[in-house]
């Protein structure tokens, strides 16, 4: 009887300590983290014809390319009936040129349209539809209709950054070549003679790179928790453009992670692959947890902040370009071995002497 | 003394070393100080790699400042180091890219306007 009482209080004792170790571990979450960017248009063209009155926003219409006070105005918008907005009534306008630069092979998990618009009056329920090409405009995605709420400056947005479009994206369709934003501009009365303003068009592209960590230099398979038997950890990319990046590491200390590693102006020639690594025993002051890699371009961009938080909160600040996650356990980083080896050989001498003195005491009784 | 009480002492004082040096290596520097650490310069066919480690034995979290001058250009990075932790920088070199060969580093404490640490390298 005392002896199973004695096994069930051992039994409950191994329970808690396996759970002590698992519970951590499943709290962490390893994955590629998807990344928002936004991009303003730098060119711009009416559509002539076939499109209401044909001018599209005639009057200044580069001014819609930033966040201003200066807008791009489409007057007395439309000819005969513009109540439908892929119809022959409605003015139409393309704004292109995002400079949208993603790794080919990126998931594209959403867009989102901006348009910051007023309207001199909402007689006559005055719309603006966007619609999205991604062959240079010979293609279009099905129009994305809004009723305007307000006279005065409003920011309306279409889709979202779970929002494909009804189609499947490529990163090489968001080129200065092939991506093409149009503003249609329309209202469910005659005659024609709404003001539309629009002060910014910028475009949000939520995305998912092929970016990872992996076990092997060889980089041949995917990683997501890292311990002492896997401590060095090997990123790779794939598809990115041209050119020299940075990756910068994130551990999983205060403000979402403290950068501990930054690898600067790697060389990515046309074979597309960014190759990083960091030896997670360098720094036995990591915190483990949940790490993040980041990748953004090596010029044209701040370099990445201290904390993991500020740049994934500023992705167009620091030109993120790849975001990683993946769990380091404790025993990845040296301290903690040691820790663990003491514990070991402490409980292997006590064994020892509890065994001995079990041992002793049964030969004092006979 | 019997072999069972030699063992127990000789277990004791092992446990007793391992827990002394696990516990008391990070507080036996003593100073407060910045330091870095492990500079190289690696050359292989196609580039030049500089590699140092920032550390921080200051007894308290510092931000550092690492500027960078690259063929004429100035490159500032920013970094915030926990105490008793480390930071590691790696730069890539290409000499087709570059037409200056020196380069150099220089680290900075927050607020101080003199580098703790300076490197330069003439590349050639």
């Amino acid at each position: 009887m005392k002896v199973l009482k004695h096994r069930r209080v051992i039994s409950i004792v191994v329970v808690l300590v396996v759970l002590t170790f698992l519970v951590p571990h499943y709290a962490w979450a390893a994955m590629n983290v998807s990344v928002t960017r936004q991009y303003s248009p730098s060119a711009n063209a009416a559509i002539t014809s076939g499109a209401g009155d044909n001018d599209g926003f005639q009057t200044t219409p580069a001014n819609a390319y930033a966040d201003d006070t200066s807008v791009a105005t489409d007057t007395n918008s439309g000819f005969g009936d513009n109540s439908v907005p892929t119809g022959t009534g409605t003015d139409k306008h393309n704004y292109y040129n995002f400079g949208i630069s993603l790794p080919s092979g990126s998931t594209i998990n959403g867009i989102q349209v901006r348009a910051d618009i007023s309207v001199d009056s909402l007689t006559n329920g005055p719309y603006t539809a966007i619609r999205l090409s991604w062959n240079g405009g010979t293609s279009w995605t099905t129009e994305k209709s809004i009723t305007l709420t307000g006279t005065a400056e409003t920011t309306y947005n279409y889709g979202n950054s779970s929002d494909t479009w009804g189609r499947t994206w490529s990163a090489t369709e968001f080129t200065n070549g092939n991506f093409r934003v149009q503003v249609i501009n329309g209202d469910t009365g005659n005659p024609n003679n709404r003001d539309f303003s629009l002060d910014w068009i910028p475009v949000s592209i939520t995305f998912t790179a092929p970016w990872d960590s992996y076990e092997d230099s060889g980089r041949t398979t995917i990683r997501d928790t890292f311990q002492d038997t896997f401590n060095i950890v090997y990123m790779k990319g794939t598809g990115y453009p041209t050119g020299n990046y940075t990756v910068s590491y994130y551990d999983a200390g205060a403000n979402g992670g403290q950068k501990i590693y930054t690898e600067s102006n790697i060389s990515v020639n046309g074979s597309g692959i960014l190759n990083s690594m960091y030896n997670l025993t360098s720094n036995p002051g990591a915190t483990p947890g949940t790490w993040h890699a980041l990748v953004q371009p090596y010029s044209g961009y701040t370099p990445f902040p201290t904390d993991y938080d500020a740049a994934a909160g500023a992705p167009d600040t620091y030109g993120i370009l790849g975001n990683d996650s993946f769990i380091v356990e404790p025993s990845a980083i040296p301290e903690f071995p040691t820790i663990i080896t003491g514990i070991a050989v402490a409980a292997a001498c006590f064994g020892i002497y509890y065994w001995m003195r079990r041992r002793r005491l049964k030969h004092v009784k006979t | 003394m019997s072999k069972l009480r030699i063992v127990f002492i000789i277990s004791v004082v092992i446990l007793a070393v391992l827990i002394g040096s696990v516990m008391l290596s990070p507080i036996t520097t003593g100073t407060k100080y910045s330091e870095v650490q492990q500079e190289q310069l690696l050359k292989t066919d196609k580039e030049w790699i500089i590699e140092f480690k920032i550390l921080n034995h200051e007894g308290k979290s510092r931000k550092y400042t690492i500027t960078g001058l690259i063929d004429g250009q100035t490159r500032q990075e920013e970094v915030s180091i926990p105490n008793g932790s480390r930071f590691t920088y790696i730069h890539h070199i290409y000499p087709t890219q570059i037409t200056e060969k020196t380069v150099t580093f220089a680290i900075y404490k927050e607020g101080e306007d003199i580098p703790f640490e300076q490197i330069t390298y003439h590349i050639d």
